[in-house]
C-alpha cells in the first residue's frame, strides 16, 4: 500500500486509508522489531529494547514519569503503546498499574510478554483497541501517556 | 496526560507545508491545533514544551545506527525497508533543519483533576 500523502495532505482527507496503512506498516515493523539487529539499532537510538520506533528516549520517559506524578497507587494508561514503550517502563519504575492499548495485535502480544518478563503480572493489562474504543470506565485512569503515536 | 507529537511548524508557506507529510509522518498536518483538539476532548494544555532538538538528536541516532547495522538489518528486514528508512530519516532531518517539522510535548489536564 502506497504512503498516503499527496491527496491534499490533510489527515482528514486521507482518513481511513491512512489508518489502515499505518496499521499494516506497524504490523510489519513489530514482526521484525525484536530481531537482534533491530534491538541493536533501538538501543543506540533510544537506549531502549522494547521494539520502539519513535523518538522518546529513556531520559524523556523519565521526565514524563515525573510530570505524571506516578505512584504505586496510580493507574496509568499508555494509549498507542506499540510493544509497551514507555508505559511498561514507567510502571516498572513507579510500581503503578498500567493498561497498554494498541490497535495492532502483534504489538499487544509483544507488550503482554514484556510485561510478564518485567515482573508486572497482576499489574499490567495489554489490550487491543484504540482511543475510540477504550475498555475503561470514565475517570478510572490517574494518568495517560501517549507518545509518538499521532505522529 | 502527557503526549508528544510531531507537527508542521506554524506559519509555513504553502510549499513548505506540503513538504511536511512527505518528509515527516504522513499524518503530520491537522486542520486544527492540538490545544483545540485537546479542548474538544475535555482537556486543557497546561504546558507545551518544544522537543525539536531531542527529535533531531534521536533521528540522527536512528540514522547513524541504521547505517552502522545496515548489513545485518538488510538480512533481517530486506532491502526495501532499510532503503525506505534511510531515505525517510534523511528527509526528516533535512526538514527539521529547514524548520518545517517540530516536535512538542503537551501536559494536559481534565479540569478539576491533578496533572496526569
Amino acid at each position: 500500500m502506497a504512503r498516503p500523502v499527496g491527496y491534499g495532505g490533510e489527515v482528514g482527507e486521507v482518513g481511513e486509508w491512512a489508518t489502515r496503512w499505518a496499521a499494516e506498516r506497524f504490523a510489519e515493523r513489530y514482526r521484525v522489531s525484536h530481531s537482534d539487529a533491530m534491538i541493536a539499532v533501538e538501543l543506540e537510538a533510544l537506549g531502549t529494547d522494547y521494539g520502539a520506533t519513535g523518538y522518546t528516549d529513556r531520559a524523556e520517559a523519565d521526565a514524563i514519569g515525573e510530570l505524571l506524578g506516578l505512584t504505586a497507587d496510580s493507574l496509568l494508561v499508555d494509549l498507542g503503546s506499540g510493544c509497551g514503550w514507555p508505559g511498561l517502563y514507567l510502571a516498572g519504575r513507579s510500581q503503578c498499574r498500567v493498561v497498554t492499548i494498541d490497535p495492532v495485535a502483534s504489538g499487544v502480544r509483544r507488550s503482554a510478554a514484556r510485561g510478564l518478563a518485567d515482573g508486572l503480572a497482576g499489574r499490567h493489562l495489554a489490550v487491543v483497541g484504540d482511543g475510540s474504543t477504550l475498555p475503561l470506565a470514565g475517570g478510572v485512569a490517574d494518568a495517560i501517556v501517549h507518545v509518538d503515536v499521532l505522529c | 496526560m502527557v503526549f508528544t507529537v510531531i507537527e508542521a511548524a506554524s506559519g509555513l508557506p504553502t510549499a513548505a507545508r506540503r513538504r511536511a507529510p512527505r518528509a515527516g509522518p504522513a499524518a503530520v498536518l491537522t486542520r486544527s491545533t492540538y490545544p483545540a483538539l485537546l479542548a474538544s476532548a475535555g482537556f486543557v494544555a497546561v504546558e507545551v514544551v518544544d522537543r525539536t532538538a531531542g527529535y533531531r538528536s534521536a533521528q540522527q541516532r536512528w540514522l547513524a545506527a541504521t547505517r552502522r547495522h545496515e548489513t545485518a538489518l538488510r538480512a533481517v528486514v530486506g532491502d526495501p525497508m532499510v532503503d525506505e528508512r534511510l531515505a525517510d530519516r534523511s528527509a526528516s532531518l533535512a526538514a527539521i533543519d529547514a524548520g518545517v517539522l517540530v516536535r512538542r510535548r503537551y501536559l494536559a489536564v481534565a479540569p478539576g483533576t491533578a496533572p496526569g
